[in-house]
């Protein structure tokens, strides 16, 4: 989808109404993954305006040959949306909470991965080669933003054993991704 | 000019396992602005990040796609300050470019920055915009803009190919009766801009709506669509 890639460009020159298309054709998209990664609308709504005015300031950044346009997004709102999840984690903790979000636990079975597109297949096929541990410790991560101690709470694992499940699992989709 | 080159493969498996953990997340507090940092000053690193993004991508096309509220648009339009930030970090980011780059495809890279730099359009004060999509829901798109004062117009088209022989052409749809004013054929893929059609013009108003046909190459032989239309949308005014 290189109409993204053109509108992040225009963005980067200053084109308001480019960024107003880009808004428009990426917003759903990250916005969708906001409420998956937060659980909750009111944080996801500050989590999607943070990330697209920081996208509208870095889009100077941007480069073509680095990667997709949808990809770049992503990682701007993820690290957002991590960066709210774990103000308020710190802040409950403040208030005595145990710091780790209270989810239903996905254990996204097998993965609802609604993959969809060549890319996905493939990711898919590959996390399903994964051990369960593997996958369901980079699952937590990717989806409910879990930190390496978030993780070893959830699993009832040591934090090294949690550690080693996500460096193992991810070098084995990479390995897998890429043979 | 020595700075580390490579792609992730050829990356020491420690910083290609950094840049995982980081697009997954789980590097977390001062690991995590220690890694950002260096990203700053690293291309490999910078690269590396980029090819997992680009791996782990499909997870987040997997969730269901939420529309956000109305007024969340207007929030980010009126948020972002009027002239990007970038001129610094651009010049900052060329001299890099030119620090780790020598190689003919990265030249063109550069000078392709340049261009887009030097040769920026002046910027009209935007007038609104339409988006085209299809019906089947596809991410194909074509985005029509024009300037405050209708002199110009600027399509993005992402669409696939319209077929050997044949055109897209651009159609305005003005209201009760009037025939289809054509907005000129264009290609899929980059940005075009030219002039606005001057009969055009005054019917460019909110809600207004626009189509694309697919004609015989070069456009519509008749001055009307023949051929089928494939996408559609209405035209939107800046704020709206």
């Amino acid at each position: 989808m290189t109409v993204l890639e053109s509108l992040i460009e225009s963005s980067a020159a200053g084109d308001r109404a480019a960024f107003g298309a880009l808004y428009d054709a990426a917003a759903p998209q990250l916005f969708g993954l906001a409420m998956r990664i937060l659980k909750r609308r009111d944080w996801a709504e500050d989590v999607l305006q943070e990330a697209m005015i920081s996208a509208w300031r870095n889009a100077g950044d941007y480069r073509r040959d680095l990667g997709s346009a949808k990809a770049w997004l992503t990682v701007i709102l993820r690290n957002r949306a991590l960066d709210r999840l774990r103000r308020e984690a710190a802040a409950r903790l403040g208030d005595a909470g145990d710091g780790v979000p209270e989810v239903a636990d996905p254990a996204p079975s097998a993965l609802d991965l609604a993959a969809s597109g060549e890319d996905g297949r493939r990711l898919r096929t590959c996390i399903e080669q994964l051990e369960e541990v593997q996958k369901r410790a980079i699952l937590l991560a990717y989806f409910d933003g879990l930190t390496h101690e978030q993780l070893a709470s959830r699993l009832a694992s040591p934090l090294g054993t949690v550690k080693s499940w996500i460096r193992r699992g991810l070098q084995r989709l990479k390995g897998c991704l890429e043979p | 000019m020595s700075t580390t080159e490579g792609t992730g493969a050829e990356m020491g498996d420690e910083r290609d396992q950094r840049a995982a953990e980081y697009v997954l997340g789980t590097l977390a507090g001062p690991e995590r602005d220690a890694f950002e940092a260096e990203l700053g000053r690293d291309a490999a690193l910078r690269r590396a990040v980029a090819a997992w993004s680009l791996r782990l991508q499909p997870l987040a096309d997997s969730v269901a796609p939420v529309a956000p509220p109305r007024p969340l648009r207007t929030r980010v339009m009126d948020g972002i300050p009027d002239k990007p930030e970038i001129a610094p970090e651009w010049h900052f980011n060329f001299r890099r470019w030119l620090a780790w780059t020598l190689g003919a495809s990265a030249l063109a890279g550069v000078v392709a920055a340049l261009a887009v730099f030097l040769f920026m359009p002046r910027q009209p004060e935007l007038g609104g915009y339409a988006m085209l999509h299809d019906t089947a829901g596809s991410n194909a798109v074509v985005v029509f803009q024009t300037d405050k004062n209708r002199q110009d117009m600027v399509i993005y088209a992402s669409v696939p190919g319209a077929g050997s022989d044949r055109d897209y052409e651009l159609w305005l749809l003005p209201p009760a009766g009037k025939k289809p004013i054509s907005l000129g054929v264009f290609k899929p893929g980059e940005r075009e801009e030219r002039p606005l059609a001057q009969d055009a013009a005054q019917y460019i108003k909110s809600g207004v709506n626009f189509a694309v046909s697919v004609e015989p190459a070069g456009g519509s032989p008749s001055g009307a669509p023949t051929g089928p239309v494939v996408y559609g949308g209405i035209f939107h005014p800046p704020g709206e």
